[in-house]
């Protein structure tokens, strides 16, 4: 499916007769990226697709009010990191009987995962990445995997760039610790 | 006329040969060729005289070359030729630069730029810098290929269960906007309610003032029987107390006793059995 540009796909929403098409082509343009972006927060696939899904539905009853202010991508990402942290903290109350936080659960399940092809170092690069707080495993990620450009990981993140360079810096040097520690 | 050898001999910048000869050289068989090309040209000059227009024009070269082209022709050649050994890679055809447009030109050095600035970012971090960036998450097969279909079963189901009108309406008035409203009134109409209510109370022993206790409420405290007669004068409250009294004694009375009056004509053992 060709990929339609933000300003086409909006303007196929405003229109009631083309909205499923909007929707289309929304999910196709932005499901990759989403996933992966919620993959690396919430770990498992299953929850994973738990949250993108929720994540499209808010966006798809949120975008009436959507002001062209900023831009879609940067608002869908805002929703799908702020839906992977609820997610997140539901499954962290839910689960009474660990002692262990969320993110040490996280890394354990890692380890069976069958949907997870990394091999012994790549386990340990998820597992340091998994011992960060949790805004400094997102901003890394962010950075890392994606390579977004801090100005846009402002836009996302709603953080200053200053502070976004101090906390990549810190998380790699936590990250590289672990990895030599370890 | 002086013979040529002479005038070469007059020039002083001239290095002549030793042996008088002249140091100027000539294409091999010049003079042989030169009454030929000199034929050939009368011959072009008579066959153009008949068209005087395209005679009167001068000869001149209109077409250009790309710079350094003539250079470069030289190197191709050679390229070529070396290519010519490896059959297959010969086949391949070379992007050409020049065709790529201005802005993936930009585009290209931008990203290029960011792409070190990425690993610079790294260095510092010698074990993560040596790991590959790679994504070892999977996905199960043809799953993105059935994200939009669920997503959009989701999106029609939210959309299905859509309130009634009555329920639009119910949750309009006992919407979050209306019911702080109506709370924030409630509490206004509540505190007015109790601000005039203890407004109007007159019942002695609830003005929280000396003058409001109980006689032998004052006589049981032993701390207030060793004040003197100053002391207690400050801790009563003077217009609490001419309320009081006139509530008690004389209801039918002016409320507008002055406070100096009241003092001036109560001693403190009146005051204490007034109270």
């Amino acid at each position: 499916m060709q990929h339609y540009s933000d300003e086409e796909i909006l303007a196929l929403y405003r229109d009631e007769a083309s909205q499923n098409m909007a929707l289309d082509h929304l999910i196709q343009k932005y499901q990759q990226k989403l996933y992966w972006h919620i993959r690396k927060i919430v770990i498992a696939h299953d929850d994973t697709d738990d949250v993108l899904q929720n994540t499209f539905i808010k966006v798809w009853k949120g975008l009436v009010n959507f002001k062209e202010e900023s831009q879609l991508y940067t608002w869908l990402y805002r929703i799908a990191t702020n839906e992977s942290l609820t997610f997140l903290k539901q499954k962290a109350r839910a689960n009474t009987t660990s002692l262990h936080p969320i993110e040490y659960q996280l890394s354990k399940s890692l380890e069976s995962d069958t949907f997870f092809s990394g091999d012994e170092i790549q386990l340990k690069l998820q597992q340091a990445i998994l011992t960060l707080p949790e805004k400094q495993r997102i901003v890394f990620n962010m950075r890392y995997y994606d390579e977004m450009p801090y100005e846009q990981m402002s836009e996302v993140l709603e953080t200053s760039v200053g502070a976004l360079k101090a906390s990549y810096h810190i998380a790699a040097k936590k990250v590289e610790e672990f990895l030599v520690t370890n | 006329m002086k013979h040529n050898e002479d005038n070469f001999n007059d020039e002083p910048n001239l290095p002549l040969d030793p042996n008088g000869k002249s140091p100027f050289g000539l294409p091999l068989d010049y003079f042989a060729s030169f009454e030929d090309k000199l034929k050939k040209k009368l011959e072009q000059e008579n066959e153009l005289s008949e068209f005087p227009v395209l005679s009167s024009l001068k000869r001149i070269n209109v077409f250009t070359v790309p710079e350094n082209y003539f250079n470069s022709v030289k190197h191709a050649v050679e390229y070529k030729t070396e290519l010519t050994a490896y059959p297959k890679l010969e086949s391949v055809k070379l992007p050409v630069y020049s065709e790529l447009d201005e802005e993936y030109k930009k585009q290209l050095h931008a990203s290029l730029n960011y792409r070190i600035q990425l690993a610079n970012e790294l260095k510092p971090y010698a074990s993560l810098y040596l790991i590959d960036k790679v994504n070892t998450f999977a996905v199960p097969e043809f799953y993105f290929e059935s994200v939009a279909e669920r997503v959009k079963e989701s999106v029609h189901a939210v959309k299905e269960s859509k309130p009634s009108v009555l329920h639009t309406v119910l949750d309009f008035i006992f919407g979050k906007k209306l019911a702080f409203a109506f709370g924030f009134i409630f509490i206004i109409a509540l505190s007015v309610y109790f601000n005039r209510a203890s407004s109007t109370s007159d019942e002695p022993g609830d003005c929280k003032t000396l003058a409001c206790l109980e006689k032998q409420e004052i006589l049981n405290n032993k701390a207030i029987s060793n004040f003197d007669e100053e002391q207690l004068m400050d801790m009563v409250d003077v217009n609490s107390l001419g309320k009081q009294l006139n509530l008690k004694e004389h209801k039918t009375d002016s409320l507008s006793i002055k406070k100096e009056n009241i003092l001036e004509n109560t001693t403190t053992d009146e005051l204490l059995d007034e109270l």
